[in-house]
C-alpha cells in the first residue's frame, strides 16, 4: 500500500503525465512509496470517489477551472494547488513532489 | 499603451467573461460529454479507411469480395452514430456535474432526440427519378437505367401506384440525422434535457418511495417524472412542427443553424481566427487548444463527417460540397506539435541554441513534441507573456492555417476524407491518414514553415537567455 496518493490534471492527462514519471523517479530516489497519476480534469470527480487521492495538483494550463474544481476537493475534504508554472515547464519533477509533500505535511 | 498594462486589461478584463462562458455547466457539458464520441469516430475512422484504401487494386478487390460493404457497415454504427453519442454523453455529463444518477438522462436525451424526428427515409425512388435523378447503378457501380428513363417507366403505371412507389419509407430511423448532420440537434437536445432533469430533481419532482424499498429499484422511480415530462414535451414539439410546419425540429435546425454555423467555421476568416484564438490563449496561459476545441468542435465534426461521407461514396471534392475546415484541420494543423505549432523551436534547440535553459528544454520536448504536447515549452521557456517568442506564436498557426486552406482551395492537396486521427498522432503519420501522401507530404512543409519562422526570433531569444546566464555565472565567481 503505499503511503500517499498524489493526483495530478490537466486537460487530457497528457502532458501532466509526462510530470507524473519524473515526480516518481524524485520519489523513488527519496525512497518514498507514492502513488503517482495523472487524469485529466474531466475525470476529477470520478477519481475523487474511487481513487481517494490525498491531494490534488492542476496543471497552469487549466488553472482558470481552480475555483470550481476546489468545490469539488473541498467537499472530498482534501487540498489542492496549481503547480509552479517554471516546475511545470522544465518538468521538475522533484520540486513538484516537495511542494506536495508540503502541502501535504502542513494538514497533517 | 505598455506591454503590462495590456496584460492587465486581457486578465481582468477580456479572459474572465470567456472563461465564465467556457466554464458554464452548458459548455463543460459540452465538451466532456463530446469526449464519449471520441472512440467511436476513431476507431470508425479505422473501418472507413479499409473500407476505402487508397490503391485502387486493392479497393476493387475489397469492393468485389463485399468486404468494402462490411467495412462501411462498422464505420456507419459507429462513427455514424456521433450524434446520438453526443446526445447520450452531453445529457449524461451535465447531470453527473449535477450530482444525480446520470445515465438515465442521458437515455432521456436519445429518446428525446428519436422523439424531435420524422421516423421515415425518402423512398430511393424519388432521388433516382428524372433528368437530374441518379438513375439506377448494379452492383459494380455502372448505370443500368438513367433517371429520364426510371421517370418514364414510373409514369407508366396507374396513378395510386406511382404515389405508394415513390412515398416515404415509414417505421425507420433515419441514419442521416444521427450522423453530422443531426449534430447541432443532438447538443441543444443534451444540454437542454441535462438541465430540465436536473432542475426537476432539485426541485424534488420524483416518485419518494417508502424506505423498505430497496435502493436500486426506487433509483429508477426517480427517472421516471422526469423523463416523462421532457418526453412528453418533446412529443407535443414533435406534433407541433409536424402538423403546423410539416416539417421536424431537427430538419429546421440543420437548415437554420447548422448550415450557416458550419458554413462559417469552413470559412477562411472561421480558420484564420480560430488559429490565432489558440496561441492568443495560451500567450496568457489559459489552454488555448482545449477552450478552442471545445468551442469549435460541435461544428468542425459535422465538417469532417460530411467528408467522411463523401470520402466512403468515393466522390470526395470540393465541388461534391466537401468542407475544407474540418476538425482534422484543426488537430493536426494548427495544433500540429502542439499549440503554435512549436517544431521550429525544438529543431532550433536541438541544433542551433547555445543557452543552458534552451538546450535543456529541447531535450525534454523532443519526445512529447512528436506526439504534439508542447506544456514543457509553452511554460518552461515560455512562451505564456514570453514577448521574446510572440510574434513567431502567433504568427506560425495562422500562416499554417491560410496556406493550408490554400492548398486545399486550389486543389493542390486534396480535400481532408474525413477520417479522424487522434490528436495525439505524430505529424507526417497523421498527414497520411486524415487526407494521403499528398497531405503528409504538405505536413512535412509545414514543419519547415515553423521552423524558418521561429527560427530568427529563437535566436535573439536565445542570445538574451545566455547572456543573462554568463552575467549569472559572472557575478557567482565575483
Amino acid at each position: 500500500m503505499s503511503e500517499r496518493t498524489i493526483m495530478l490534471a490537466c486537460s487530457a492527462g497528457m502532458s501532466t503525465s509526462l510530470l507524473v514519471s519524473k515526480m516518481l523517479a524524485a520519489a523513488k530516489e527519496k525512497g518514498k512509496d507514492y502513488k503517482i497519476f495523472a487524469t485529466s480534469t474531466a475525470d476529477i470527480d470520478h477519481q475523487l470517489e474511487f481513487t481517494k487521492p490525498d491531494i490534488l495538483l492542476l496543471g497552469p494550463q487549466v488553472a482558470y477551472m481552480k475555483d470550481e474544481i476546489k468545490k469539488k476537493t473541498d467537499k472530498a475534504g482534501i487540498p489542492m494547488d496549481v503547480i509552479n508554472m517554471t516546475d511545470y515547464g522544465m518538468m521538475n519533477g522533484a520540486k513538484v513532489l516537495t511542494t506536495a509533500e508540503e502541502i501535504l505535511n502542513g494538514r497533517a | 499603451m505598455s506591454k503590462s498594462s495590456f496584460g492587465d486589461f486581457i486578465n481582468k478584463k477580456v479572459l474572465p467573461p470567456i472563461m465564465k462562458f467556457v466554464n458554464t455547466k452548458a459548455i463543460t457539458a459540452l465538451k466532456d460529454g463530446m469526449v464519449y464520441a471520441l472512440p467511436f469516430i476513431i476507431i470508425g475512422s479505422v473501418f472507413l479507411i479499409l473500407s476505402n484504401i487508397p490503391i485502387t487494386s486493392v479497393a476493387n478487390a475489397l469492393k468485389a469480395s463485399g468486404w468494402s460493404a462490411v467495412f462501411s457497415q462498422a464505420y456507419t454504427a459507429s462513427f455514424g452514430l456521433i450524434s446520438v453519442w453526443a446526445s447520450i454523453g452531453i445529457a449524461y455529463v451535465y447531470v453527473r456535474n449535477e450530482g444525480y444518477e446520470p445515465l438515465p438522462a442521458g437515455l432521456t436525451s436519445l429518446s428525446a432526440f428519436l422523439i424531435l424526428q420524422f421516423l421515415q427515409v425518402d423512398n430511393p425512388l424519388v432521388a433516382s427519378m428524372g433528368k437530374a435523378g441518379s438513375g439506377i447503378t448494379n452492383a459494380a457501380g455502372s448505370t443500368v437505367m438513367s433517371g429520364t428513363q426510371v421517370a418514364q417507366n414510373i409514369d407508366k403505371l396507374p396513378h395510386a401506384l406511382q404515389t405508394f412507389l415513390s412515398s416515404p419509407v415509414t417505421n425507420v430511423i433515419n441514419i442521416t440525422w444521427l450522423g453530422g448532420q443531426g449534430m447541432i440537434a443532438a447538443i441543444i437536445i443534451g444540454i437542454l434535457v441535462g438541465w430540465s432533469y436536473s432542475k426537476m430533481l432539485k426541485a424534488g419532482w420524483k416518485i419518494t418511495l417508502p424506505e423498505q424499498v430497496p435502493a436500486n429499484v426506487a433509483n429508477q422511480f426517480t427517472a421516471m417524472i422526469p423523463a416523462g415530462v421532457i418526453l412528453t414535451a418533446s412529443m407535443l414539439l414533435y406534433a407541433f412542427f409536424k402538423m403546423v410546419m410539416s416539417t421536424d425540429l431537427l430538419q429546421l435546425i440543420y437548415k437554420m443553424l447548422q448550415t450557416p454555423l458550419q458554413g462559417l467555421s469552413d470559412s477562411l476568416g472561421g480558420a484564420l481566427i480560430i488559429a490565432f484564438l489558440v496561441p492568443f490563449f495560451w500567450f496568457f496561459g489559459v489552454h488555448g487548444g482545449l477552450i478552442m476545441g471545445a468551442i469549435t468542435s460541435g461544428l468542425l465534426i459535422p465538417n469532417t463527417f460530411d467528408n467522411a461521407r463523401l470520402f466512403n461514396e468515393g466522390r470526395l471534392s470540393l465541388a461534391n460540397g466537401a468542407h475544407i475546415v474540418t476538425n482534422e484541420f484543426y488537430n493536426n494543423f494548427i495544433n500540429l506539435t502542439g499549440s503554435g505549432i512549436t517544431i521550429g523551436l525544438v529543431i532550433f534547440t536541438l541544433y542551433a541554441a547555445r543557452s543552458a535553459q534552451m538546450k535543456s528544454l529541447g531535450k525534454i520536448e523532443l519526445v512529447p513534441a512528436l506526439f504534439n504536447i508542447n506544456e514543457p515549452f509553452l511554460f518552461g521557456l515560455p512562451l505564456v507573456m514570453n514577448p521574446f517568442l510572440a510574434i513567431p506564436f502567433f504568427l506560425t498557426p495562422v500562416i499554417v492555417a491560410l496556406t493550408t486552406y490554400l492548398v486545399i482551395y486550389f486543389g493542390i492537396v486534396p480535400p481532408l476524407n474525413g477520417v479522424a486521427a487522434p490528436w495525439t498522432t505524430p505529424p507526417i503519420i497523421s498527414g497520411f491518414l486524415i487526407g494521403g501522401w499528398k497531405m503528409a507530404i504538405w505536413q512535412t512543409i509545414v514543419l519547415i514553415m515553423s521552423t524558418a519562422i521561429y527560427f530568427p526570433f529563437a535566436k535573439k531569444y536565445d542570445s538574451y537567455l545566455l547572456a543573462q546566464e554568463q552575467e549569472k555565472i559572472a557575478n557567482e565567481t565575483k
